[in-house]
């Protein structure tokens, strides 16, 4: 029962894991901050100021552009009679599975100078000049392109529950098929809008992938460059620590709306599945736009990687370096989803049995990744062992211990649920039946939550293998994975030596999915 | 001897007084009822027995042993304590088998569970899952892995609960053959006041954290100790009345109760105690009244009588014969009536 205490021990394994999550960012505030007016220095600079407006900027696009296509995408394929709007639903969740700099630098090599289409363009037309896809709007379309599902599949999923009888009330009423969407059915998705749009910002404000192969001087791009470059590391973390202002900003935001919000009451499940309006004429303009979202988020990148792979095959690929990088890929994306997992039980069983000061305190200590941009986390680590726990610096341990803390609030996800299904009273049956709390833990809430654990483990290996910042600037010296294999070629323009690491990266994070999907199919 | 013997047991959540002064001894062998009505403190009663909660004051003694309460606390894999839960708690990753012969050492395993699903009508589903039998069945594996181990005590939590209307009657005499045969002492929690007088040796009634009588269930039913438990087991109609040298008089008669105080009173009839006839003739002091309303269950009715001083009073009695609204009928009381000191009601 909650209203109990928690168990010492219990505390004291979560209470370690939070403080483990906290204590590099902890240290990285308090060594940045330390030197206060040299903090304001970089701070409070033109320069910084100018980076601040650059970053927000691209966030405010991205944000809205993916709503804008998701308004729309999730309407057709929920509500109207739009041909084969299952297959359309499916493909436009799909450009979720390409990670931002594959997906850019399939757009770059295609769409950007001297890419595919201009070597279309040229012969017939003659045009040896294509407007520069790098810079602000090269980064807008790559991520624009690649989020927009984290908008769509919420709204989605609330439009699907969704009392279509409200809807036919306000048309009863009168009101215009426009006028029932802006009145009735709209202000129903704000919620599931704000959630995603969240989560659209902190991902671009976070991303780092696609502003460096688009060479957009984002924070993200211009920490690493500072980093790398002038070994200036106080003034990349000072950076860091704005960047980390802005996205606690996003956060502390987005509560505050929820707060205020409007209660959106979903309709019970019995609610009489609504009839597909019929679109008619509209059809046409309809599947021409999804058909062009889903021709540029994923077609275009797919038709490109195939491209560059046959290209790449028939020509020379150095074999023993890719499947090298593989296996250190799979080798951190493996003990990163071991240990996450390991570390996310007693957090997971705290927080879903127990409540109280304690509990609540080290749930949100362990979520801290999931605020932090994955290179703010990688400087925290650097300085942590460069200054603090030397023997740690250029291991493969601090590279997982990264990749931990940037997706253990997943695996917390993923167990709490797990732990949530488990009836306690289960366990005080075993205690009943003569077994010690440890042994009914062992013998009947365990093996209970194995398929919690494995999705939990499954969902941190499939992002831990795409994770690019965190692994770029802390793998061991000559542990290529296969991200920065990608990254390093493509970044510089060598388009076909990035195709076969790419695909198989995709391959490799496709047997997590498969398993998550599968699993979830299998519950329903 | 007593099997089970708490004496002044206390226990607050926050300010709520779950459990708030109980004693209570339950004699070995005996099943014993705790009915209450929900929120009453009965469940934290079961669960500080079992030791799944530390009382704030008191003790608990299962047999002659001390369990909780002077310091000790015994941990709950250690009383020796059978359990039966409200959803009954099957572990749904082990068959039936398993779940039986859960607390049970290696060596005896096999031949004491096939014993026990002999006991309880299962033979043969052993390696079927939970999730594959019926509700009444996975009652019955609940049960025999409660009382696989010998324990001296079996606790059962609303174990008719999660029953069906139709199945709980044939399942109640079911799980107490199987308890007597089992030869433990039992303990069980309910709402239901059928429930607890038809299956309890004796029925403790509890009413905001303490018992308010504890006795057989003729006891308890035929004769509350306070208007509280006459109300809250089974209909009973309250008039007014006055109490004067050893009898009652009220709207229905004269009667001679001694209740141990005198003046005015409160006078509570159940249905059943009140017979109707027709019409005139017959001696003594009968009452008359005119019938209102009439509900029909088929094997017996309800009627509902508006008395001269137009309250009402309800008399229940075989289907027949059959009274229509409006009808003139005599009433007596037939059975007995309960007087209580007024507390200011109707």
């Amino acid at each position: 029962m909650t209203r109990r205490a928690a168990p010492p021990a219990l505390l004291a394994a979560a209470g370690i894991v939070a403080a483990g999550a906290v204590l590099p960012v902890a240290y990285l505030a308090w060594v940045v901050l330390g030197d206060l007016p040299q903090w304001w220095e970089t701070v409070w600079s033109a320069r910084a100021l100018e980076l601040l407006l650059r970053s927000v900027g691209l966030a405010v696009a991205v944000t809205a552009a993916t709503v804008a296509i998701s308004l729309p995408i999730s309407w057709l394929t929920v509500r109207t009679d739009l041909p084969g709007r299952g297959v359309w639903s499916v493909l436009c969740a799909l450009p979720l599975v390409i990670p931002s700099y594959i997906g850019a630098y399939l757009l770059v090599s295609a769409l950007g100078p001297r890419g595919e289409l201009q070597g279309v363009l040229e012969g017939p037309l003659g045009i040896d000049r294509l407007p520069s896809l790098y810079g602000f709007w090269g980064a807008w379309l790559a991520l624009t392109l690649f989020c927009f599902p984290y908008v769509l599949l919420p709204l989605q999923a609330v439009l699907r529950r969704m009392d279509p009888s409200l809807e036919e009330a306000a048309r009863g009423m009168g009101c215009s098929g426009w006028a029932a969407y802006r009145g009735v059915v709209l202000p129903q998705l704000l919620p599931a809008v704000g959630a995603g749009a969240l989560l659209v910002s902190l991902y671009v404000l976070s991303d780092f992938g696609a502003v460096s192969i688009m060479r957009f001087d984002s924070f993200t791009r211009v920490i690493y460059t500072q980093y790398r470059s002038s070994f200036d590391r106080v003034g990349a973390a000072s950076l860091a620590t704005l960047l980390v202002l802005v996205t606690l900003v996003i956060l502390w935001l987005e509560a505050r709306s929820r707060r205020s919000g409007a209660l959106h009451r979903s309709a019970p499940g019995t609610a009489r599945p609504p009839r597909p309006i019929a679109l008619g004429r509209w059809r046409w303009p309809a599947l021409a736009f999804c058909a062009g979202v889903v021709g540029l988020a994923l077609a275009l990148p797919v038709g490109m990687l195939a491209l560059w792979t046959t290209r790449s095959i028939s020509g020379t690929v150095e074999w023993g370096a890719v499947f090298t990088a593989a296996g250190h890929s799979l080798l951190a994306a493996g003990l990163a989803a071991g240990v996450a997992v390991l570390c996310a039980l007693p957090v997971a069983l705290l927080a879903a049995r127990y409540r109280g000061r304690w509990p609540r305190l080290i749930e949100g200590g362990a979520y801290l990744g999931h605020a932090l941009p994955g290179i703010v986390v990688a400087l925290a680590l650097v300085f942590f062992a460069t200054r603090a726990v030397v023997g740690l610096y250029q291991t493969l341990a601090m590279l997982v211990v990264a990749l931990v803390i940037l997706f253990l609030p997943q695996a917390i996800g993923a167990v709490r649920t797990a732990v949530l299904q488990v009836d306690p009273r289960l366990e005080e049956a075993a205690r009943s039946l003569g077994r010690s709390p440890t042994r009914a833990f062992v013998s009947v809430t365990a093996p209970l939550l194995r398929g919690g654990v494995a999705a939990g483990a499954a969902l941190v290996f499939l992002t831990a293998v795409k994770e690019l910042p965190a692994t770029l600037i802390l793998a061991p010296i000559g542990f290529d994975t296969l991200a920065i294999d990608v990254w390093r070629t493509t970044s510089v323009g060598f388009y076909e030596r990035g195709a076969v690491p790419s695909l198989l990266l995709l391959a490799v994070s496709a047997v997590p999915m498969a398993i998550l999907v599968l699993r979830e199919r299998s519950d329903a | 001897m007593s099997a089970i013997s708490i004496t002044g047991l206390h226990k607050a959540f926050g300010a709520a007084r779950a459990v708030d002064g109980v004693d209570l001894e339950v004699p070995e062998g005996e099943i014993c009822a705790l009915l209450g009505p929900s929120g009453c403190g009965k469940t934290t009663m079961l669960r500080l027995l079992a030791g799944f909660e530390t009382p704030d004051a008191g003790t608990i003694r299962v047999g002659e042993r001390l369990v909780a309460g002077d310091g000790t606390m015994l941990a709950p894999e250690k009383r020796g304590i059978g359990m039966v839960f409200q959803d009954y708690a099957l572990f749904p990753h082990l068959s039936v088998a398993e779940n039986v012969g859960f607390g049970l050492p290696r060596g005896e395993r096999s031949s004491r569970v096939d014993e026990l699903l002999e006991l309880v009508g299962l033979a043969g589903l052993g390696d079927r899952h939970p999730h594959a039998l019926s509700g009444g069945q996975q009652q019955r594996v609940a049960l025999a892995r409660a009382i696989a181990a010998t324990p001296a005590l079996v606790l059962l939590d609303e174990p008719f609960s999660g029953l069906d209307a139709a199945l709980r009657a044939s399942v109640r005499g079911e799980v107490r053959s199987i308890l007597e045969r089992a030869g433990v002492t039992a303990l069980f929690v309910t709402h239901d006041q059928e429930e607890a007088l038809s299956l309890a040796d004796t029925v403790a009634v509890m009413h905001a954290g303490r018992i308010e009588q504890i006795g057989t269930p003729e006891e308890v039913y035929g004769r509350p100790a306070t208007r509280w438990v006459a109300t809250f087991l089974g209909e009973a109609d309250v008039l007014p009345g006055e109490v004067t040298e050893g009898q009652v008089d009220f709207e229905l008669g004269r009667l001679p109760i001694d209740p141990g105080f005198r003046g005015a009173a409160d006078v509570l009839v159940r249905p059943e105690a009140v017979s109707l006839s027709l019409g005139s003739g017959g001696s003594g002091r009968r009452v008359e009244g005119r019938v209102v309303q009439r509900e029909y269950f088929g094997h017996d009715q309800l009627v509902h009588v508006e008395l001269p001083s137009g309250r009402r009073i309800r008399s229940r009695s075989l289907s027949h014969p059959v009274w229509h609204e409006g009808d003139r009928v005599h009433i007596a009381i037939d059975g007995p009536v309960n007087v209580f000191a007024p507390t200011g009601s109707p």
